[in-house]
């Protein structure tokens, strides 16, 4: 859970009232600086200059595959989703149980 | 006095809850007296036109006054001021808040007290999504909106808790008190609120698989509308907390 432990520290290093709004700005910032720097060829170096087309490419490529993993997350979550059947039938069984015994205590129901 | 001592106070909002009131309370005097727990119920009537407050009476008469304490009100207010209304009179040191709808089953409450007990916990919030905790009663479409949903409250907000529009909690009665003071939306992103508020302040949080029995889904429920508040919702917490 490197990524969750980056994050965490990231946020301990502002201000404990900073807002999420803010804190996913400031990673957007630390994640496009540099990217910005490439598009507008403020870094000048032969090793960015060779690779330039995929380092443009690499906040794609992240949000890219957040979206490949957010669909599975999501597809694994629902597929897995517990179905309580038997606490619907427990809830059934109570029902009844508890009306007969409220009853006899003298609750009056209304019918319905 | 010690924790063996504690009271649990439940509070629980109604609107037109006639048939669904004298199950909750039957079993909620059942499972805590089990759990041979000091209890209260405080029943909420937002004005009920079915006569919900009248079964609530009825109650009282069976199970006594010191058992179901009846704090009504003359028309539907909303949750957080329901809260702040029964909380006036609790006499517990920790408050359980739940639906009284029968979605939420009272069984898991001594397991909420267990964990609190055990972690020193200030909430414990009951969970549909993680543990065995699941549903009832929903079809496809609902779960992925569900799951969707969640997921998205999960990456924004961060908030400490695998089920955020869950209104099934125990909560420390002074940290009840803060959060219900500091939260301003309403419906389901109040609960949302207030979780993400909690996870802020650095409140202890628990969680307890629960099962949840939706017998209401047939009627409305999730439309589009109800999306677009969760929206709002998301993006007023994601800016502001």
């Amino acid at each position: 859970m490197i990524h969750k432990n980056l994050f965490v520290y990231i946020c301990s290093l502002t201000d404990a009232t900073m807002t999420m709004l803010m804190r996913w700005l400031f990673l957007a910032a630390v994640i496009l600086g540099p990217w910005m720097a490439v598009l507008t060829n403020r870094y000048q170096s032969p090793w960015v200059d060779q690779n330039r087309h995929t380092l443009l490419l690499y906040p794609f490529a992240l949000i890219a595959a957040f979206g490949v993993y957010s669909v599975c997350v999501i597809a694994w979550r629902v597929y897995s989703f517990n179905d309580c059947q038997e606490a619907a039938d427990e809830l059934q069984k109570q029902i009844k149980e508890a009306k007969e015994d409220l009853a006899k205590k003298g609750f009056k129901f209304v019918k319905s | 006095m010690g924790e063996d001592d504690a009271m649990y106070t439940v509070l629980l909002p109604t609107y037109n809850e006639r048939e669904n009131l004298p199950i909750i309370v039957w079993l909620l005097v059942k499972y805590f007296t089990d759990a041979k727990v000091e209890f209260e119920i405080i029943v909420i009537d937002d004005g009920s036109p079915d006569g919900t407050l009248e079964a609530a009476e009825q109650l009282q008469r069976i199970y006594g006054e010191e058992r179901i304490v009846l704090r009504p009100r003359a028309k539907k207010l909303g949750l957080g001021t329901a809260y702040i209304h029964g909380l006036k009179h609790a006499r517990g040191q920790f408050i359980i808040i739940m639906d009284a709808d029968l979605s939420h089953h009272p069984k898991f409450i001594p397991r909420m007290i267990a964990l609190q007990q055990r972690d020193n916990l200030d909430i414990v919030t009951g969970t549909r999504y993680s543990g065995d905790g699941g549903v009832s009663g929903w079809d496809l479409r609902r779960k992925l909106i569900s799951r969707g949903a969640n997921y998205l409250t999960q990456v924004l907000l961060q908030p400490g808790a695998s089920d955020v529009t869950g209104s099934f909690r125990l909560y420390r009665r002074d940290v009840l008190r803060r959060l219900v003071d500091s939260c301003v939306s309403k419906g389901y992103v109040f609960q949302m609120e207030m979780i993400v508020r909690a996870t802020r302040l650095g409140y202890r949080i628990g969680e307890v698989p629960i099962s949840f029995v939706d017998r209401v889904y047939g009627e409305s429920k999730l439309g589009g509308s109800e999306i677009v508040n969760f929206t709002k919702g998301l993006l007023y917490l994601f800016a502001t907390t």
